[in-house]
Parts: structure tokens; C-alpha cells; sequence
């Protein structure tokens, strides 16, 4: 048996199924067939029904990855063969030529100017825009430049215009091209496969009935996410072929088996009014019933928004008359300047061939299909080969979260013996000493970020002013700050002792930043990051003077507030291997069977007598997991019992269990919520909803964390929810919800030890009089009251914060008003030097 | 100076401002305060004894 875990394809679903399985021990190896991650997620603009940026929220995720060392992400290549036994499979997969060794390529684009082969429509952007013949795919990673074959001249011809030497071999300074690179079979062993391999845009012959290819200005729905995109040609202004901003447009919705098709027309629709209030918007659809309840809001919020929905049995005819579309159909005509056509989604004609390969069978719409011979959705005719996301059927990215994390602890229970055979461990860090009394010698690096940054601001006169500010010793311009290279360069040298970066938002870029920097022996809290990007020239990019001046401004408050900065230790916090579940439904039957199958002990707590008198469990199906339930040591069941108080924090948790025998405390190191009933004991001593700040909607299912990449999380660390607890649902999607419950209960309690961040609230006893106003304000609970005695009899009360519990979210600070509580690494001081930096020039 | 707080098995303790020459007379001095509802601990630094106390308010009493 291995450790490890082929993921195939890195969509979402593959990514999300990725880091579930790191974080239970399991080294994955993920390939893509595309140059760059991400899959359909990044090229889409929002998602519904959230309608949060697709590439704000993909992105970190994506860098997360690519920055793991228990990952190797092989991209631009195809899996060839799975061969050996389950537990033990043989792959080879075959990279394709780039033309250029990524291991060499800085990305740092010296290449793309010379290049005198222009104009080639871009893949990422469905043909609209266009690149060079060296480019990047896309601007998502691994952000690796490549050559097209069929357009570089060199390749097709032996020679680029009169040139023997390429000019981009010239102007490339790593000596990364490869003409003489060919297709590279690799080979891995590994214990378990996923497959993740998406959907795509059918393009049947008969979308030329609708305009398709026919007529400018028709596009499909992914075509239109494109122009949508603030990262595609018309940098998120949606228009027309000829330039032009559209003043309608229309929606035809040709997909009416999954909600995904009508769903993407709302939020695109959505997307476009957003842009253009006055804009006429229709969307012409099928018979859909919307039974999500987040999908009904979505759909009535879009209703509000004063888009025309139409319901129509069929199109009759596009016409174009003087550049604009004339749509005739059952219920009458309209003309609109712009018509996106939703096709159905198929399978990948590389899943197809692959799935041919390896002996899997397929629906007849060639997509893995939601049922096998078992009857379980996530797991294939193949032992040891499970399949999640749309490589199962067309369905919207929340569900597609679902099923990687079930997949995923498929696998980590199919290879429950092998848990963390293959991982390997972060390297020691070897971090430079920096006392506070230390003077400070500020690094600063400046990313370009291609042209984003570069090609809108004054990059010289930035330099120059950044040199001149206190405590700066050095300044650095790098292409992109992100791949790390500059950074961990110079801080190697041991010449600094603080960081500052101007570059991207910290929200999505933090985490990566501080990998390089401590990479190149810095703690990561003596970096600052200066988001010169979104702040300047994001929001000010028709006015080059001024964004360069608001960089200077950012720029200077960075400094003044970096040459503050302390050092900071990471808190270890220890795990009890053990997850508490709450509620006998299939969700919950399902979830503590995974988890015991993957060697963890688990409580399961159940108020009826028996799993089998639980109304939702009468199903065959249900019935065989609560024999196999029954029979695993691994799992205690509490029937005829509830929960009463709990207290502690993610990985110490300690419940009450209120048995028909009495009371019973256990000790746990994650808890999931698999039904809606109220499960609290009566008891004066707790309820554990309250103790775990748990909260219901209106309709009585628990509320979970925002974004649609958390559907099972709660905003409470180490407490997930699923099946019932969180919506209606039917069998099937109760059993695989709860099964992804266990990937991300499994994901804590498989640890020894959680690593948690040391940014959070410290009390200042000297000023701190114990008032109390802090203690009721904190969302986490994290703070008590203590009294002391002095040697004189006095009694003082100070504040206690939990430190395992303390999130750092900075609402004590806000309320105390003797300074007597800060979070670590936001003292008041730093914010004080920042506004001075601004208001002292 | 002595650490006003110190962490004593993960609990918060604070410093009652005392140094006491032997161990005996802080563990008298620790026995007040035990007896007035604290816990109290003894650390020994620099050949002098500190004693770090703490009790728990579970309930405030508006005046």
C-alpha cells in the first residue's frame, strides 16, 4: 500500500480533494491537462449563488497548493495508464512540450515583446484576445511561460523572421527555452486515484441554429465569463465585437437537465446589470424547478433586479440585421445587441479517453454517472479509483466542494494504514534572531506583477522615493513577487531584518509572502505587504500621477509601520484524536463510518433507542452502513442520548453526553452537527448550540461560514455540519455530505498538533483595570475575568484571554478604553506611526 | 522586576508585588490568600520567593 494519491484534474474539485487529503496525511500528486490550475473556476467571473469572485477566492487556494511540498502538481500533461493493484497502482503520465523548462522560466515575460509572431487568439479566452507565440496560458499558476508549436515559426520553419537564434532565446536570461524538448512520460506509484476531470461546453452542430459561429456577436456562456472576467481581453467591460458596450442582452438557456445552465444565466445576467443598470436584460429559458433554497434566492434577487425572465419551449430563429440579433421564439420576438447561448455541459474528451483507458465505465452522456454497481456516487467500477465533481454530472461548485472532500476521505480510509507514510515534514526554521531594540535594516522588494503593477505606475520614481525613506537599505524590483525568488535571495544574505513588499492584496497573498520570507530566514511578522496593486493600480489606473503617488503614500506608512515590527512565535496547540457526531441520520451514520474506517474514534450521539428506529434511516442502504456502524470498534454510539454543555476550542473539545445511564464527559478534537433536530439535553449547565456560538436560519438549519468553498464548515473552528443539520436533502446526498464531514473532521484530529497563528489578543496588565467591557463584545468567547490579591489585601481584576480560542479579530482592542488589550503584530503604536506617515509630509 | 502575569499550566496568574526572603513566609502569605478564595503559586527567582495569585470571576455584581 502507498500514501499517496493520484487527483486528476485541478478544477475545484481536484484542488479542494488536494488539500483535504494533505491535510489527513496523504502526499497527492495532481495532474492537469491544461497548462495552468483551476479549471472552469478561473475563467468564470462569479458563482452562484454566493455571487463571490470566482478568482479572489480560487487563487489563494491555488498558490496554497502550488507552495505545498506534499503536493507535486504535474500540469500540461495526461494521465496514459493506471496499472497495478488498488492500494498500489502504477500511473504514467505524459507531460507536454512547453518548449520552455519551467524550472528555469523566472515568468519574468523578457520573452513576449521580441517575439515577432503576434495576434494568436487566446485559448483561455476562448479565441478573444490576443497573445504572442511565447506566452502564458493564463495568469494563474504555475505562471510558467510556453511556446505554440502550430504559430512559432521557429518551430514550424527552422527560423524566426531572418534569424537563426530566436530572439526570445536571446532576451531569455535564465536560458530556459527548449526547442529541442519533446512529450516526457513520468511515473508515479500510488495507493488511490480521484478523479476530478470537469465538464465542458458541449458545442453540438445545432448551436449554429441559435447564431453560434454564424453571427457576431453570439457567444456561449463561457465565452461571455471571459468578458465578464477582470482578468480577460476587455478587462471585465463586457463588449461587443466591434467594441462597443452592449445596451442588451440575451440569455438563451439550452441546458434544462441541471440547474447549472439556468443558474449561470442568472448570475451572468446579474453580472451584467451590475455593470450596466440600464441595461435590457432577458433570459429566455426551459421548465426549470429551483429546489435549492440558496438557488431560489439567487434567482429572485436576480427577478428584483429588473431582468426579464421569459420561459419558452424553443427558439425558432436568430436573425441579424445591421450588426444586432432578432430572437424569434414561441411567445414573440426581441432584439438585443448581444445573445449568449447556455449549451449543456459534457465530459472532457480527456476524461472520455481516459476513462477508456482504465477499463471505467460511463452513462450514456459519457460522464462517470451518479450511481455504480454499490450504489455509492463517489466510488467507481475500479477498487480504489473514486470519482467527484462534474466528472460524476454538470452541478454548481458548492456541490462539486462536496464531493472532492467525500472522495477524499474515501481515500484516506481505503489508505488508513498508509496515513503519513509519504508526507514530509516542513522544513526546521532557521530564523533570523531580530530583538526589538535591533535597528531596523528594511528590505523592500517591489513586484511588477507583469504590467499590472508596472505598466501603470511610475516604477522609477517609486524606486527612488522608497530608497529615500527612513531605515531602508535596499530596494528590489522583481517581475513577480510571488514565486519568491527575489525575496528569499536577498533575505539569505542576513543583511535584513524587516520586509516590506509592494504588491497585492494581503488577503489573498499573505500566506505566500510569509512562506518566502521565512524561507529566506525572516519571521514572517517582521513583513509588511503594501497592496500597491488593488489600492493604486486597480482603482486608479487611468491616472498614472496620482496612483503613483498613493503607492508613495502606502509605501512610506509600510516603512514606518515594518521598522516596528516584532518577531512572533507560532502557538502549538495538541489535538485528541477523536470527533464527536452528532445525530444518527444517514449524514451522521455516514461521516462517523468514514472516520472510523480511516483508524479515527469517533462518538456518535442519537437521540432515538436505536439508528434503525431513525425515521430517514429506513433504506437499504442505510441499513448495511449501520451493520457495518455496529461492527467497528472504532466507534462509540450513545443512542437514546443527547448533548448537554461543551466547552474548549478546535482539537479540545469536551462534550457532555446525556445517556439513559447518566452523564458521560469525553474528550474530542472536532464535532460535526448531522441533523436539524434539537439535540440538547436539558441542562442548566450548558446547551452545547450556545457553548459552540452555533446559529439556525429561519428555517431551522444550522448557518454555516460564508463562501461557497465552506459548505460543511461552521464559523466555530473544528465544528462542521452536515446532511439535515444544514439543508433538506435526499439519502444519497446525506450519506456523501457526511462522508465530506469526516474529510474535514479527519483533516484536524489526523494531526498532532495544530499550528496556530500567535497574531492574536494580548492583555497589557499594567493598564488594564479589569472593567470588563472587552469580555461580552468577544465573538470567540475567549476572555475571562480574573481578581488578584496584592500584598497590602488589595483585590485587582485583570482580563484572561484564551489563547487557543482568540481569533485576533480586534474587537477588545476596540472597546477597551485604557489600552489595556491589543492583538499582537496590530498594536495601537503601529496605526499611530502609520497616520503619522501620512499626515507628516 | 518580577513579571506581573506569569502562566502557571496554562492559567493566567498575577503577582501579588511581594518578594518574600524564605519559602515559609510565602507559603504563610499563600495561606491567606487561599483562604480568601485564591489560587495561589510560589515561584522562586533571584533567591526570592513571588507568589502569583488568581480566582475567577464568574459573576460581576452591578453596584
Amino acid at each position: 500500500m502507498k500514501g499517496s494519491v493520484l487527483v486528476v484534474g485541478a478544477g475545484p474539485a481536484g484542488m479542494r480533494a488536494s488539500s483535504e487529503l494533505v491535510a489527513q496525511g496523504f502526499k497527492v500528486i495532481l495532474v492537469e491537462e491544461k497548462p495552468t490550475i483551476g479549471g472552469k473556476m478561473a475563467q468564470i467571473d462569479k458563482m452562484f449563488p454566493s455571487n463571490e469572485c470566482s478568482t479572489c477566492t480560487i487563487l489563494p487556494k491555488m498558490l496554497e497548493l502550488t507552495s505545498n511540498p506534499n503536493v507535486t502538481i504535474v500540469s500540461f500533461a495526461d494521465v496514459e495508464s493506471i496499472e497495478g493493484e488498488p492500494g498500489d497502482f502504477k500511473v504514467k503520465v505524459t507531460k507536454k512540450p512547453r518548449y520552455v523548462d519551467p524550472a528555469k522560466c523566472t515568468a519574468c515575460t523578457d520573452c513576449f515583446p521580441v517575439c515577432p509572431v503576434g495576434g494568436i487568439p487566446m485559448e483561455f479566452n476562448f479565441g478573444r484576445g490576443a497573445s504572442k507565440a511565447i506566452s502564458f496560458y493564463s495568469p494563474f499558476p504555475p505562471r510558467k511561460a510556453l511556446i505554440n508549436p502550430e504559430k512559432c515559426t521557429y518551430i514550424t520553419g527552422g527560423k524566426c523572421g531572418d534569424k537563426e537564434i530566436p530572439p526570445c532565446v536571446e532576451a531569455c536570461k535564465p536560458d530556459a527555452i527548449r526547442f529541442d524538448q519533446k512529450p516526457q512520460t513520468v511515473e508515479f506509484n500510488v495507493g488511490a486515484v480521484i478523479l476530478a476531470t470537469g465538464i465542458r461546453e458541449a458545442k453540438p452542430d445545432h448551436l449554429t441554429k441559435y447564431g453560434y459561429s454564424q453571427f457576431s456577436n453570439v457567444l456561449t456562456g463561457l465565452e461571455y465569463e471571459r468578458l465578464l472576467s477582470g482578468l480577460g481581453p476587455t478587462s471585465g467591460v463586457v463588449k461587443r465585437d466591434d467594441g462597443q458596450e452592449p445596451k442588451s442582452v440575451c440569455w438563451y438557456v439550452l441546458d434544462n437537465d441541471s440547474p447549472v445552465g439556468f443558474m449561470t444565466a442568472v448570475a451572468q445576467s446579474l453580472g451584467t446589470v451590475e455593470r450596466r443598470p440600464d441595461a435590457g436584460i432577458t433570459v429566455l429559458h426551459g421548465n426549470h424547478v429551483i429546489q435549492r433554497e440558496g438557488y431560489k434566492n439567487f434567482y429572485l434577487e436576480a427577478k428584483e433586479s429588473n431582468i426579464n425572465f421569459i420561459q419558452t419551449e424553443n427558439i425558432t430563429s436568430v436573425k441579424e440585421t445591421n450588426g444586432n440579433l432578432e430572437i424569434s421564439f414561441d411567445k414573440g420576438k426581441i432584439e438585443t445587441e448581444m445573445f449568449v447561448v447556455i449549451p449543456p455541459l459534457s465530459p472532457t474528451e480527456s476524461a472520455r479517453t481516459l476513462a477508456e483507458k482504465i477499463g471505467l465505465e460511463l452513462d450514456e452522456s459519457g460522464f462517470c454517472g451518479e450511481k455504480s454497481e454499490d450504489s455509492h456516487p463517489i466510488r467507481t467500477s475500479r477498487e480504489g479509483i473514486f470519482v467527484c465533481g462534474s466528472a460524476l454530472a454538470a452541478k454548481g461548485i458548492d456541490d462539486a466542494i462536496v464531493q472532492a472532500c467525500s472522495a477524499a476521505s474515501h481515500a484516506a480510509s481505503f489508505l488508513a494504514s498508509e496515513r503519513g507514510s509519504e508526507i514530509v515534514a516542513p522544513p526546521q526554521k532557521d530564523l533570523l534572531a531580530v530583538e526589538p531594540q535591533d535597528e531596523p535594516a528594511i528590505l523592500v522588494v517591489i513586484c511588477q506583477c507583469g504590467k499590472n503593477i508596472a505598466g501603470l505606475l511610475d516604477m522609477e520614481e517609486l524606486v527612488t522615493y522608497t530608497k529615500s525613506l527612513p531605515n531602508v537599505t535596499h530596494v528590489e524590483v522583481t517581475p513577480f513577487g510571488c514565486d519568491g525568488i527575489k525575496i528569499r535571495e536577498l533575505l539569505k544574505t542576513k543583511n535584513f531584518n524587516r520586509l516590506v513588499l509592494g504588491a497585492c492584496s494581503p488577503k489573498t497573498h499573505e500566506d505566500l509572502f510569509s512562506l518566502h520570507a521565512e524561507t529566506g530566514g525572516l519571521n514572517r511578522f517582521l513583513m509588511e505587504v503594501v497592496n500597491i496593486r488593488n489600492h493604486c493600480t486597480w482603482v486608479h489606473s487611468k491616472d498614472k500621477n496620482k496612483a503613483t503617488e498613493k503607492a508613495k503614500t502606502l509605501m512610506r506608512m509600510g516603512v514606518r509601520r515594518a521598522a516596528l515590527l516584532e518577531s512572533l512565535d507560532d502557538i502549538h496547540v495538541p489535538v485528541t484524536p477523536s470527533c464527536l457526531v452528532i445525530g444518527g441520520e444517514p449524514g451522521g451514520i455516514s461521516c462517523a463510518l468514514r472516520l472510523a474506517e480511516a483508524n479515527l474514534d469517533v462518538y456518535l450521539v442519537e437521540e432515538k433507542e436505536s439508528l434503525d428506529r431513525v425515521e430517514k434511516n429506513d433504506d437499504a442502504v442505510v441499513k448495511s452502513l449501520i451493520d457495518e456502524l455496529s461492527r467497528n470498534e472504532r466507534v462509540k454510539i450513545h443512542t437514546g442520548s443527547k448533548v448537554g454543555r461543551m466547552e474548549g476550542f478546535v482539537g479540545n473539545f469536551e462534550a457532555e453526553i446525556v445517556t439513559p445511564d447518566g452523564k458521560e464527559n469525553i474528550n474530542v478534537g472536532s464535532v460535526v452537527v448531522a441533523a436539524k433536530a434539537k439535540l440538547t439535553a436539558d441542562s442548566d449547565e450548558g446547551d452545547f448550540e450556545n457553548d459552540l456560538l452555533l446559529q439556525r436560519d429561519e428555517n431551522d438549519f444550522f448557518i454555516g461560514m460564508l463562501g461557497i468553498l465552506n459548505p460543511l464548515d461552521f464559523n466555530t473552528e473544528g465544528v462542521f455540519r452536515c446532511g439535515s443539520a444544514r439543508e433538506e436533502m435526499g439519502t444519497y446526498d446525506a450519506i456523501v455530505d457526511g462522508e465530506a464531514a469526516a474529510s474535514r473532521a479527519g483533516g484536524i484530529i489526523s494531526q498532532k498538533e495544530l499550528v496556530k497563528s500567535p497574531a492574536i489578543s494580548f492583555v497589557f496588565d499594567e493598564y488594564c483595570d479589569g472593567c470588563a467591557y472587552c469580555i461580552d463584545p468577544c465573538p470567540s468567547n475567549a476572555i475571562t475575568l480574573i481578581e488578584y490579591m496584592t500584598t497590602d489585601g488589595e483585590i485587582k481584576k485583570t482580563v484572561e484571554v484564551n489563547e487557543a480560542v482568540c481569533r485576533g479579530c480586534g474587537v477588545c482592542m476596540a472597546t477597551c478604553p485604557k489600552k489595556g488589550i491589543f492583538v499582537r503584530h496590530f498594536k495601537p503604536e503601529y496605526f499611530e506611526e502609520m497616520i503619522k506617515a501620512v499626515v507628516e509630509v | 522586576m518580577a513579571n506581573l502575569a506569569t502562566k502557571i499550566d496554562g492559567r493566567k496568574f498575577m503577582w501579588d508585588k511581594g518578594h518574600y526572603s524564605t519559602e515559609e513566609e510565602a507559603h504563610e502569605k499563600m495561606a491567606q490568600y487561599e483562604k480568601d478564595g485564591f489560587e495561589a503559586e510560589c515561584v522562586e527567582e533571584n533567591g526570592k520567593y513571588l507568589i502569583y495569585t488568581r480566582k475567577l470571576v464568574t459573576e460581576i455584581v452591578l453596584e
